[in-house]
C-alpha cells in the first residue's frame, strides 16, 4: 500500500454494529464521488481473493475515498436486533455517516454478484448514488441467447454430454455454497429491472456492466445486456470478459478488472 | 469488540480485540487464522470463537497477517518470516491491551503450524498452544490447496467454451490467492507439533487425531469441518457449538 494512503476503521449503525474500512487518498477532493463496495456473497469486506482491498487501494491512489463494508450478518457486522436485516438500510446508514464526514456528496457503488444486487437496490432507493459498476449482476436470457445456446449444442453435441457429466462426476462438480448460504438472493424480474434502468437513465446515473465467462447459464454474448435492456445502449458501458471467472481467481484478471474500474471512474468523475 | 491497527508504520496489522465479559481471567487468548480460501471460509467462525472466549472471561485478540485480509502489505510480498514476527507483535499487543501476561495461542489449520513455528520466538512465550485441525505439515496443507485449486479449475474449464478456458495459474498464486514462491517454500517446511507438553489438539470429527498424542491432550470438537472436501470450500465454516466447547474447556483448565 502506498505510504500516501491511510486506512481507518469505520463502525456505524446503531450501537456501532456495522463495520467497514475507509481508505483515503493523500488529498481529499470532496467534488469527487465516494466509492462504496459492499460484500460479495458470504465473504467479508476483503472480497474474493482480496479483490476489494486491492481495488480500494488502487482507487485511493487515484484520488478517491473508498469504503468497503460488511452488511448485516456478514464479516464483522452484526444482524440488527428485533428486526429483519436489510443490506439496503445498512448501505444508507453508511452514506449518512459519510455525508457527516464531508468526504463527498455523491456516491458510486462497485458490486460483484450479490454486491451488484446491493448496489442496484441502493441506487434505486437513494438519489445520492450517482453511479453503479456492476460485475456479474442481473442477467436475463433473450432470444439470441437461446439461439446461441442451441446452435452451440448442435455444433458441439459433445458439450451437452460434458455438461451432463459435469453434474454427475464428482471431479467436475462445481463447489457451491451449502445450507443457509445456498439461499440465493431473489433477483427481480427483467421487467422490474428495465423500469429501474429507465429511471436510472432519467436520473443520469453513470453505469458500467461487466459479465464474466462463468455466468454462461444466463449470459453468452457481448451485447446481450443492451439487447435485453435497450434503454442502456448509449447510456452505459458494457464489457463481456469471457476469459475471466466469477471470483477472478487469476491475478491477471483482478489487475485487468481494477485497471478497468480505475479508468472508468477517472473518466466519469471528470 | 474493538477494531484496531497495530504494529509498525511499515507493517500495520489489522485486528479485533474482544474484551472479556465480566471479570477477566488471568490468561488472554490470541487466535491465528488459516490462509487463503480457508481464511475466507472461516472468518465468521473465528469471530464466533473470539466471542465465545470473551464470554468465558478471556481477553481475546484475532488479527490478519501482513499482506492478508485487511492488514497492510501486498499479498505478493507476504513471507512466513513476517507472519512469525506478526504473531509476536500480536502477542505483545494483546498483553498491552489486556494487562495479562499469560497467553494461550489458538491456531486454526495453517495458523496452528505458524504458531508452532513461532513457539520459541522471544516475546511469544505462550503457556499453551491449541491446534485446531492442524495439518501434518505445511506440505500436506499446500498439497491439499493445490489439489482443490486444480480440481476447481478443471470443473470450470469443463463447462467453458474451448476459446474461453481459464489461463493457467502464473505460479504466484494458489486458489486465487497470491502465493509467492518464497512463501510457498517456507510454508512447506512447517511441521505439526510433537509431544504433549504445552499442546492441546482440538479435532473436528472428520479430521484425523494426531498420532501418538495422549488422549488427555486431544479434545474432540464434536463437529465436522470438511476441510478436505472441495464441495465445502465455498460454504462458511461457523462452528458455534465447537467454539463454545473449546472456550468452556479452556475456562475449566486456565485461570
Amino acid at each position: 500500500m502506498s505510504a500516501d494512503l491511510t486506512e481507518s476503521l469505520l463502525q456505524f449503525g446503531e450501537q456501532g454494529r456495522l463495520f467497514g474500512i475507509l481508505t483515503l487518498p493523500a488529498s481529499i477532493n470532496p467534488a469527487r464521488p465516494v466509492v462504496v463496495i459492499p460484500n460479495t456473497g458470504f465473504e467479508h469486506r476483503v472480497g474474493p481473493n482480496r479483490l476489494h482491498v486491492q481495488t480500494a487501494r488502487a482507487l485511493a491512489a487515484a484520488g478517491f475515498c473508498v469504503v468497503r463494508y460488511d452488511v448485516s450478518g456478514l464479516g464483522d457486522s452484526d444482524a440488527p436486533q428485533g428486526q429483519a436485516a436489510s443490506s439496503l438500510a445498512d448501505s444508507q446508514q453508511l452514506l449518512d455517516v459519510l455525508d457527516k464526514r464531508q468526504l463527498g456528496t455523491r456516491y458510486m457503488v462497485i458490486g460483484l454478484c450479490s454486491g451488484s444486487h446491493d448496489g442496484h437496490q441502493l441506487c434505486r432507493a437513494d438519489a445520492r448514488v450517482m453511479g453503479l459498476f456492476s460485475i456479474d449482476g442481473y442477467a436475463y436470457r433473450n432470444g439470441r441467447y437461446h439461439w446461441l445456446y442451441w446452435a452451440g449444442r448442435l455444433a458441439h453435441p459433445l458439450r451437452s454430454v460434458k455438461n451432463l457429466l459435469g453434474r454427475v462426476l464428482p471431479q467436475y462438480r462445481l463447489s457451491e455454497p451449502r445450507g443457509a448460504d445456498a439461499e440465493m438472493i431473489q433477483w427481480p424480474s427483467a421487467a422490474e429491472v428495465a423500469a429501474d434502468y429507465q429511471h436510472f437513465v432519467q436520473r443520469r446515473v453513470i453505469m458500467a456492466f461487466v459479465f464474466t465467462g462463468d455466468v454462461h447459464d444466463t449470459y453468452l454474448y457481448a451485447d446481450q445486456h443492451f439487447d435485453v435492456f435497450p434503454v442502456l445502449r448509449g447510456a452505459a458501458e458494457l464489457l463481456y470478459l469471457s476469459h475471466i471467472d466469477h471470483t477472478l481467481t487469476r491475478r491477471a484478471a483482478r489487475e485487468e478488472m481494477i485497471r478497468y474500474i480505475r479508468a472508468w471512474l477517472l473518466k466519469v468523475a471528470a | 469488540m474493538q477494531a484496531l491497527q497495530f504494529g509498525s508504520k511499515q507493517r500495520l496489522l489489522f485486528g479485533f480485540h474482544h474484551a472479556a465479559h465480566g471479570a477477566a481471567r488471568q490468561t488472554a487468548v490470541l487466535i491465528c487464522n488459516s490462509w487463503g480460501l480457508e481464511y475466507m471460509r472461516s472468518y465468521r467462525g473465528v469471530r464466533v470463537l473470539a466471542q465465545k472466549l470473551a464470554a468465558a472471561g478471556f481477553e481475546t485478540l484475532r488479527f490478519d497477517y501482513s499482506g492478508t485480509g485487511d492488514s497492510q502489505g501486498h499479498s505478493l510480498d507476504a513471507r512466513l518470516e513476517h507472519w512469525l514476527e506478526d504473531l509476536v507483535l500480536a502477542a505483545r499487543e494483546l498483553r498491552e491491551l489486556s494487562g495479562k501476561q499469560d497467553i494461550v495461542v489458538i491456531g486454526l489449520r495453517l495458523g496452528a503450524l505458524i504458531a508452532e513455528a513461532a513457539r520459541q520466538r522471544p516475546g511469544l512465550n505462550a503457556r499453551l498452544l491449541v491446534h485446531w485441525d492442524v495439518p501434518e505439515s505445511g506440505k500436506t496443507y499446500i498439497d491439499l490447496m493445490r489439489e482443490h485449486s486444480d480440481r476447481s479449475d478443471a470443473a470450470k474449464n469443463w463447462r467453458r467454451d474451448r476459446k474461453a478456458q481459464l489461463p493457467p495459474s502464473d505460479g504466484n498464486e494458489l486458489q486465487g490467492h497470491a502465493f509467492p514462491p518464497a512463501l510457498a517454500e517456507a510454508l512447506r517446511g512447517l511441521q505439526a507439533p510433537q509431544g504433549e507438553a504445552g499442546n492441546l489438539w482440538f479435532v473436528s470429527s472428520d479430521h484425523p487425531a494426531p498420532l501418538g498424542a495422549a488422549a488427555s491432550a486431544v479434545l474432540p470438537s464434536g463437529e465436522a469441518a470438511h476441510w478436505q472436501e472441495l464441495d465445502w470450500v465455498n460454504t462458511p465454516w461457523v462452528p458455534a457449538a465447537a467454539a463454545g466447547k473449546l472456550a468452556n474447556h479452556l475456562a475449566g483448565v486456565l485461570r
